[in-house]
C-alpha cells in the first residue's frame, strides 16, 4: 500500500465526522447528543493466535466497533482486508447507525473485521481464522447484542462458520434461538431469499423513485459502475431488466467501455471465470480511470471503495445521478462539485441501505422460526427503502439543503428523539 | 528527535531478554508479545451541572492462561492505551511468578478525579462498569484499586455489576473486584499488603545477607499507599527511617523519623512538606542519603543514568512499577547494590487480591494472621524462585524474574495448546 492510500483511507472518519457536523449545525442538534453521538461506544481489538496448515502458529489482528445502540442491537459487516485498521473500521460503524435511523430498522451501528489479506490462507485456515477470531469476540457479538454480517471479500460461507462456532459456545439448550447472531447466511443455514442481490435491489429501487420524481425514463437510459462486486454486478443486472444501458465498468483491474452497451449478465459470466474480475472481457474495449469518469451517461453508480469521487474526478463526471453503492464514495470536496454541477445525488447512507434492511428481515425470520417468500421480501424491502426516500427528499426541500445533509438530519432526529425519551443512565 | 524510550519500552526488552535467555518457544513468544483483547468505552454521564460529559475508558487483557484476567483500575488524566498495555503485562507476569492462578490485565479511565465531585465520581465509576458489562466477571476478569482509585470505588463498581445479574447470582459475583471495603466483602490486609510484601521481602533478604534489621537505616520515595505502609512495618523490626521524597519535595532527619507520626501529619496535609521533625533537603541530597536500604514507592524511571551513581544503599527495593531504567539498573549492579525487582517485590497488593477473591468465592472470612502467614509463604516462595532462577541462568533478579514468569507461562501452553 501506498502512503497516499493510507491517507486516503485514515480520512475516512474526517468525512464522517464533517457530514455529521454539517447536519448537526443546521439542524441544531441538541449538544449532549451531539457529544454523544460524536463517540463510538466501545472499542474491542482482539489479538489471538491461529495454527497454519504448516503447524506455525501466526497473530491476526481483529477489530468490533460498536458505534451506538439507542435504537437496538448493533449490526454491521466484518471485513476482511489488510488494510483494516481502527479508523476505517470506526467510519463505517457509525455510518451504520445512520443507515439504521434513517430507515427506522430498530438497530445500532457496528463494524469490524482482521487485518489480513484472505487470499494469502487456504480454506481450511480461513475457516480457523474465522472461528478463533468469533471465539475472542466472545459475548462481544450475540443474536440481540450485536449482529455481524458479511462485508469486504466475506460472505455466506464465513458467516455459517461464525454462525457455528457462536453458537458452540452457548448452552445446548440455547443453541436454535441464536441463529439470528449473525445475518448474510447461506440460505440453507439460516439465511433469507434476497438477501444476496438486497444491496442491488435497493439501490435500484431508489433510482427508480429518483426517475419517477423527474419524470425521468430508465428505459434507454445510460450508467456507468465502479466495482464489479456484490453490489455494482447486481444492481447492474437489476437495471438491465428496465431497459437501461450499461455503458463502461471499472474494478481493482482496470476499466472497460461500450458505446452499444455491456451485457452485464455476459459480464458476470466472465467475470466468474476470472476471480472476479473484467479484465480481458472481449466485448468491450479497455479505457483509462480518467475516460471512466468523463463517460456521459445518465446515472453513475460508485460500488467499489471510499474516497473516489474528490476534487480530482467529480469536476470529470458527466452524469445527472450519482447513486452511492458503496460506502463513502464521495469525500466533502467531491461533495462540492457535484453540487456546483447540479448532479443529483442519492447519498450512500440511503441508496445502499438495502442489504441492512434485507439483513434485518433475515434477523426477524430467524427469530420468529419463520421462511419468507421472496416476493415478501422484496415488497418490504421496496416500502421501507422508498419510505426512506421520501423522508430524505422532503427533508432537503424543508432545509433547502443537498441530500446527503438532509439524509443525516432525518437520522439523528430519529436518534435525537430517541435519547430524549429515554435520558441518561443512571 | 527519536522518542524518549519509556517504561512500556523498557518492558518490552525485559520480556524480550528473558525470551531469548530461556529460548522460549517462539509460537508462545508470538502470543505473550500481544494482548488478548483491549477495549475502549465511551460513555456519556450527566454532571452535577446538568451537562453531559464524554468520558474513555481503558480495559486492556493481557493473558488469562493461568486464570481469570486481574488487574487495577486507574483514573488519572495522563491514562492512554499504552500505559494500560504494559501494565497488564506486568500484572501476567507478577501472577506467574507468585503461582496465582490469575492472568493480567488492567484499565482505567482517562480523567482527573480530584476535579469532580464525590457525586460525579460516582456516576462515572457505576457507568465505566456498566459498559464494560460482561468483559468483567468474578471468574472471568477481576478489577482492584490502582493510581487514583480506592476501597469506595470499588465499593462503586461491585454495587453497579451486581445490579446488571439477576437476582439469584448476586451474591456469588462479590469477588468480581478486589481491594473492597472490608464490610463489602474486602479482606483484613489488604489495605497493607504491597507494603507488608515488600517488608517480608526485605527480611528474607536481610536473613540471607546475614544483616540485621534492627538498626538498620532506610529511606522512601513516595508516601502514598504502599511508601506509607512500608515505613510503618519496617519500623517494629528496629529499623530506621531517615528520609522521605514525594512530589512536594524531601525531608531528613539522622536521628529517625517516626513514621506513624508523618502519617499523621500527611493524613491532615496531604504532602509532606512542612513536617517539623526533619529538615527539608533537595532531590539530590535525598537519592545521596547513605542507608542500607532504598524503597522507591512513587513514579516510574526515577533510578537512572544520573541519579543511580549517587545512591549510597545495599538495597533497592522496588515499590513502584518500574522505578529504574536499563541504564540505572546496569549502574546498581556495577556498584554493587542488590535488587528486588518490582514484579516481585510489589506483588503483595496482587497476592492479597487473590486472598479477597478466595474468600467471597468460599464465603469465607480471614484473620488477619491467617491472612499474613500466607502472603508471607506466597512471596517467600516467589523469591526463591527468582534467586534459584538467577543462580541457574547467572543472570540479575530482574532478568530472572521475567524468566522464571516466562518459563511457567511456556509450561502450560505446552500442555493445553492452541484452540480450536
Amino acid at each position: 500500500m501506498t502512503d497516499s492510500e493510507v491517507g486516503r483511507r485514515g480520512n475516512v472518519y474526517e468525512n464522517v465526522v464533517w457530514q455529521f457536523n454539517k447536519a448537526s449545525d443546521l439542524m441544531k442538534l441538541d449538544l449532549d447528543i451531539r457529544k454523544i453521538l460524536g463517540k463510538t461506544t466501545n472499542e474491542i481489538v482482539v489479538n489471538f493466535p491461529v495454527k497454519m496448515d504448516d503447524e506455525r502458529i501466526e497473530m491476526f489482528t481483529g477489530y468490533r466497533v460498536q458505534h451506538n445502540n439507542a435504537l437496538g442491537p448493533f449490526k454491521g459487516g466484518l471485513r476482511f482486508h489488510p488494510a483494516v485498521d481502527i479508523h476505517e473500521v470506526r467510519a463505517l460503524a457509525t455510518w451504520m447507525t445512520w443507515k439504521s435511523a434513517l430507515t427506522y430498522i430498530p438497530f445500532g451501528g457496528a463494524k469490524g473485521g482482521i487485518q489480513c489479506d484472505p487470499f494469502k490462507y487456504s480454506q481450511s485456515e480461513l475457516e480457523r481464522i474465522t472461528r478463533r477470531f468469533t471465539f475472542a469476540l466472545g459475548n462481544n457479538i450475540g443474536p440481540e447484542y450485536d449482529i455481524p454480517a458479511p462485508d469486504v471479500n466475506t460472505n455466506p460461507q464465513i458467516m455459517a462458520w461464525i454462525l457455528d462456532t457462536f453458537v458452540s459456545t452457548m448452552p445446548a439448550h440455547e443453541r436454535q434461538a441464536c441463529i439470528h447472531v449473525v445475518t448474510g447466511k447461506p440460505i440453507e443455514s439460516g439465511g433469507s431469499l434476497g438477501r444476496d442481490k438486497a444491496t442491488g435491489q435497493g439501490v435500484v429501487y431508489t433510482i427508480e423513485e429518483w426517475a419517477e420524481d423527474k419524470g425521468f425514463n430508465l428505459k434507454g437510459a445510460t450508467y456507468t459502475v465502479q466495482g464489479f462486486g456484490n453490489v455494482g454486478s447486481w444492481t447492474a443486472l437489476l437495471l438491465k431488466q428496465h431497459g437501461s444501458k450499461l455503458l463502461a465498468v471499472e474494478d481493482a483491474s482496470g476499466a472497460i467501455a461500450n458505446p452499444e452497451g455491456i451485457d452485464p449478465e455476459d459480464l458476470i459470466a466472465h467475470a466468474k471465470k476470472n476471480n472476479w474480475l473484467i479484465s480481458g472481457y472481449p466485448k468491450a474495449k479497455p479505457i483509462d480511470r480518467k475516460t471512466l469518469f468523463q463517460t456521459k451517461a445518465d446515472i453513475f453508480v460508485p460500488a467499489a471503495l471510499e474516497n473516489q469521487i474528490t476534487a480530482d474526478t467529480a469536476p470529470l463526471l458527466n452524469v445527472k445521478l450519482v447513486a452511492e453503492g458503496a460506502n463513502g464514495p464521495t469525500d466533502p470536496d467531491g461533495d462540492r462539485v457535484l453540487q456546483q454541477k447540479g448532479i443529483d445525488l442519492i447519498p450512500d447512507i440511503l441508496c445502499n441501505a438495502g442489504g441492512v434492511i434485507v439483513s434485518y428481515f433475515e434477523w426477524l425470520q430467524n427469530k420468529r422460526s419463520e421462511f419468507w417468500e421472496l416476493e415478501e421480501v422484496d415488497t418490504k424491502l421496496h416500502r421501507k427503502i422508498v419510505s426512506a426516500y421520501e423522508r430524505v427528499r422532503d427533508t432537503a426541500k424543508q432545509y433547502k439543503t443537498d441530500w446527503r445533509t438532509a439524509a443525516y438530519i432525518v437520522a439523528l432526529s430519529h436518534l435525537d428523539t430517541v435519547y430524549r425519551e429515554r435520558g441518561i443512565f443512571p | 528527535m527519536p522518542k524518549q524510550k519509556s517504561f512500556c519500552d523498557y518492558v518490552v526488552d525485559h520480556v524480550s531478554q528473558a525470551a531469548s535467555l530461556i529460548s522460549l518457544d517462539p509460537d508462545i513468544r508470538q502470543i505473550l508479545a500481544q494482548t488478548i483483547n483491549e477495549v475502549i468505552i465511551n460513555f456519556p454521564v450527566k454532571t452535577e451541572n446538568g451537562e453531559v460529559e464524554m468520558f474513555t475508558g481503558y480495559r486492556v487483557q493481557h493473558n488469562n492462561v493461568m486464570g481469570p484476567f486481574e488487574g487495577g483500575v486507574r483514573f488519572h488524566p495522563a491514562l492512554g492505551i499504552e500505559e494500560v498495555r504494559v501494565l497488564a503485562n506486568c500484572m501476567t507476569w507478577k501472577a506467574a511468578i507468585a503461582n496465582i492462578p490469575f492472568g493480567g490485565a488492567s484499565g482505567g479511565i482517562q480523567f482527573d478525579p480530584t476535579k469532580y465531585s464525590l457525586d460525579d465520581l460516582e456516576r462515572i465509576t457505576r457507568r465505566f462498569t456498566f459498559a464494560l458489562g460482561n468483559n468483567i466477571g468474578p471468574e472471568y476478569d477481576i478489577i482492584s484499586p490502582d493510581i487514583g482509585t480506592n476501597s469506595q470505588i470499588m465499593a462503586w463498581v461491585l454495587d453497579t455489576y451486581l445490579s446488571t445479574m439477576p437476582p439469584h447470582k448476586r451474591q456469588a459475583c462479590k469477588h468480581v473486584v478486589t481491594g473492597k471495603p472490608i464490610k463489602s466483602g474486602g479482606s483484613l490486609g489488604r489495605d497493607k499488603a504491597t507494603g507488608q510484601g515488600i517488608v517480608f521481602l526485605i527480611q528474607k533478604w536481610a536473613e540471607e545477607k546475614n544483616f540485621n534489621l534492627k538498626g538498620a537505616t532506610y529511606i522512601v520515595q513516595g508516601f502514598g499507599n504502599v511508601g506509607s505502609w512500608t515505613a510503618r512495618l519496617l519500623k517494629p523490626l528496629g529499623a530506621k527511617l531517615i528520609a522521605v521524597e514525594d512530589f512536594t519535595g524531601a525531608i531528613f532527619n539522622q536521628e529517625g523519623i517516626d513514621p506513624e507520626d508523618l502519617c499523621e501529619y500527611v493524613k491532615k496535609n496531604r504532602k509532606i512538606a512542612g513536617y517539623s521533625q526533619a529538615k527539608a533537603v533537595d532531590h539530590k541530597a535525598f537519592l545521596q542519603t547513605k542507608a542500607d536500604v532504598f524503597v522507591p514507592a512513587a513514579l516510574e524511571n526515577q533510578i537512572n543514568s544520573e541519579t543511580a551513581p549517587l545512591l549510597n544503599v545495599k538495597l533497592v527495593a522496588e515499590g513502584a512499577n518500574g522505578p529504574t531504567d536499563p541504564e540505572g539498573d546496569r549502574i546498581l549492579r556495577k556498584k554493587g547494590i542488590d535488587l528486588l525487582p518490582d514484579i516481585l517485590c510489589n506483588s503483595g497488593g496482587l497476592i492479597v487480591s487473590y486472598f479477597e477473591w478466595l474468600q467471597n468465592k468460599r464465603s469465607e472470612f480471614w484473620e488477619l494472621e491467617e491472612v499474613d502467614s500466607k502472603l508471607h509463604t506466597r512471596i517467600i516462595n516467589a523469591y526463591n524462585l527468582v534467586i534459584d532462577k538467577s543462580k541457574e541462568l547467572k543472570v540479575d533478579m530482574r532478568t530472572a524474574a521475567y524468566a522464571a514468569a516466562l518459563s511457567r507461562l511456556e509450561r502450560v501452553y505446552k500442555r493445553r495448546g492452541i484452540f480450536p
